[in-house]
């Protein structure tokens, strides 16, 4: 069976009815779940063990309200990605690591901790990937400036 | 066996086999690769932040710039990503127009990988043919786009260049002399006993390896994992035209050779029939004009010659992409080495590493042998393909 965006919705509405907080469909292809970080660890597993969704990549940015991440995972079957949104306060940067669930996972968190300062705790190694070691502790490349 | 008893191998941060600087250090235990830790970050361009502060129409020509040699399938992807905020529809020409650019540089970057491959191997016979075929190729972008690489052919709603009816016929007779040729070179490498020695059972990568690690592209279709973003989210032509996805159950680097040569006979027929659709459609518009990209996210994904590029925009209304994320298929292809080279010989694990085409901006590598206990060297990058090169030739003379 195809499964359509409106199924995909459905599936992840019925097992996690109170966890999303938003759905919003892009278009018929992407579909984008708002959802609160304590509760990112079990709708991953969900959508990578139970739906056999792709691990693609988790895309993060210092916004305004706090620094937005969007972790991009694709239903090859139907071609539909799902990306999971997630915004953290700037004052307590820190997400759970995902690493013991997706190990493919490991590098882009080193990255998004070298460039943003994000922690992921429970990461086995969240060393420097891109900085150098003689990079300034402290100061993030893609961080705002301060206003 | 502790690791200080165990040699230590660097290999990088530059390598004369692969192109760009990356650092494997691998943990051996006589021949035999215990353990691989990567470091890189020698090339950060910080290309995601120059986007950043580029109109949604200049960064076609940073991305462009990411990779080398499939310099067209990041702006595919962005193209893909931006054009899906507005909900833009190509014209059905620029669909044809850009799915030739994609399949002509799946099978340049395949022919670079099997000749380089070949060269690993000792078979300069193999790189000269893979490399000498490529040429044609090459020729027929400088003929459609007046370029032999980075070639600026998309922008926001088509392409930039329409191909006229001239171009078809020299496009299609260049086919018609590469095809035979083809033939011969994926017959030649796929019938080679010594290959067959070399790469069967090597660096070997199973189904949950590819799940586990997010791997895309050949490496994954050589394990039997049918995904490809052309088949499963069609975008350009791919769902007007009859080719079918290639896949290989071994997992091994012979899978992932036959899986990249049985490509370019795909690449070939969607090439013929999308410029046999250009020709009875002659005529028509190849771009449309799109003032502005309003609020909203873009999430765009192509199928590069290695796998899915994924590229995601955020727009707030204003001329220039607040974040702009990218993610190569190499991201995701390199960190399965841990898996496919532990276990190998050090003289297997330089093909296993360079099986899944790693890929990361353009520049040299080099390979060093160092003992660990003294630090002195014992091999160059030289001495390195040399081993592997003198291991087909040990098994061509016990033949």
């Amino acid at each position: 069976m195809i499964m359509n965006i409106e199924d995909l919705i459905r599936i992840i509405k019925e097992k996690f009815p109170k966890q999303i907080s938003g759905t919003e469909i892009i278009n018929p292809q992407r579909l984008l779940l708002g959802i609160d970080k304590k509760d990112l660890f079990k709708i991953s597993g969900f959508l990578f063990h139970d739906l056999d969704c792709r691990y693609i990549i988790v895309s993060a940015m210092d916004a305004k309200e706090g620094f937005e991440l969007v972790y991009h995972f694709s239903h090859d079957k139907s071609g539909i990605i799902i990306n999971l949104d997630v915004v953290i306060p700037h004052k307590q940067p820190e997400i759970e690591s995902l690493v013991s669930l997706i190990p493919g996972i490991e590098w882009i968190e080193r990255e998004i901790h070298d460039f943003l300062g994000i922690d992921f705790p429970n990461h086995p190694n969240l060393q420097r990937l891109f900085l150098a070691e003689s990079w300034e502790e402290g100061n993030y490349p893609y961080r705002r400036k301060a206003e | 066996m502790s690791q200080s008893k165990q040699a230590f191998i660097p290999i990088g941060p530059y390598h004369p086999l692969l192109e760009e600087p990356e650092y494997f250090k691998l943990y051996c235990d006589g021949e035999i690769v215990r353990e691989v830790v990567w470091e890189t970050g020698y090339n950060h361009r910080g290309i995601e932040k120059i986007c950043e502060s580029k109109t949604f129409e200049q960064v076609f020509y940073v991305v462009e710039r990411i990779c080398g040699i499939c310099s067209t399938s990041h702006p595919f992807a962005y193209a893909n990503a931006v054009e899906s905020i507005p909900g833009i529809e190509v014209p059905v020409r620029a669909k044809f127009i850009r799915s030739i650019v994609g399949e002509l540089e799946r099978i340049h970057s395949h022919l670079l990988w099997v000749g380089l491959a070949g060269h690993f191997l000792g078979y300069n016979t193999v790189f000269m043919w893979a490399w000498k075929y490529r040429e044609p190729i090459l020729d027929m972008f400088e003929i459609i786009t007046g370029n032999r690489n980075s070639y600026a052919m998309f922008t926001i709603g088509g392409v930039r260049r329409d191909i006229n009816e001239a171009q078809c016929q020299q496009l299609e007779k260049i086919l018609d002399q590469l095809k035979p040729k083809m033939d011969m070179l994926i017959g030649a490498v796929m019938d080679d006993p010594v290959i067959h020695a070399r790469l069967k059972g090597v660096g070997i990568l199973t189904a949950q390896d590819i799940k586990d690690y997010g791997a895309v592209g050949p490496t994954a279709r050589a394990s039997g994992v049918r995904i490809d973003v052309r088949r499963d989210d069609p975008y350009a032509a791919y769902d007007m035209i009859d080719w079918k996805v290639i896949t290989a159950e071994a997992g091994d680097v012979f899978a992932k050779a036959e899986v990249r040569l049985l490509e370019i006979l795909e690449s070939i027929k969607i090439i013929r029939q999308c410029l046999q659709r250009l020709r009875k459609e002659n005529g028509g518009d190849i771009r449309i004009k799109v003032k502005e990209i309003p609020p909203g996210v873009g999430i765009g994904h192509a199928e590069a010659p290695r796998g899915e590029v994924f590229h995601y925009v955020k727009s707030d209304g204003a001329n220039r992409p607040v974040r702009h994320k990218v993610r190569a298929p190499s991201y995701t292809n390199i960190p399965t080495f841990r898996k496919s080279c532990v276990g190998q010989t050090i003289s297997d694990a330089a093909i296993a590493l360079a099986a899944v085409d790693p890929c990361y901006c353009c520049t040299e590598r080099m390979a060093q042998v160092f003992d660990y206990s003294n630090g002195k060297p014992l091999f160059g990058g030289k001495e390195l393909i040399r081993l592997s090169q003198k291991k087909t030739l040990d098994i061509q003379g016990k033949r």
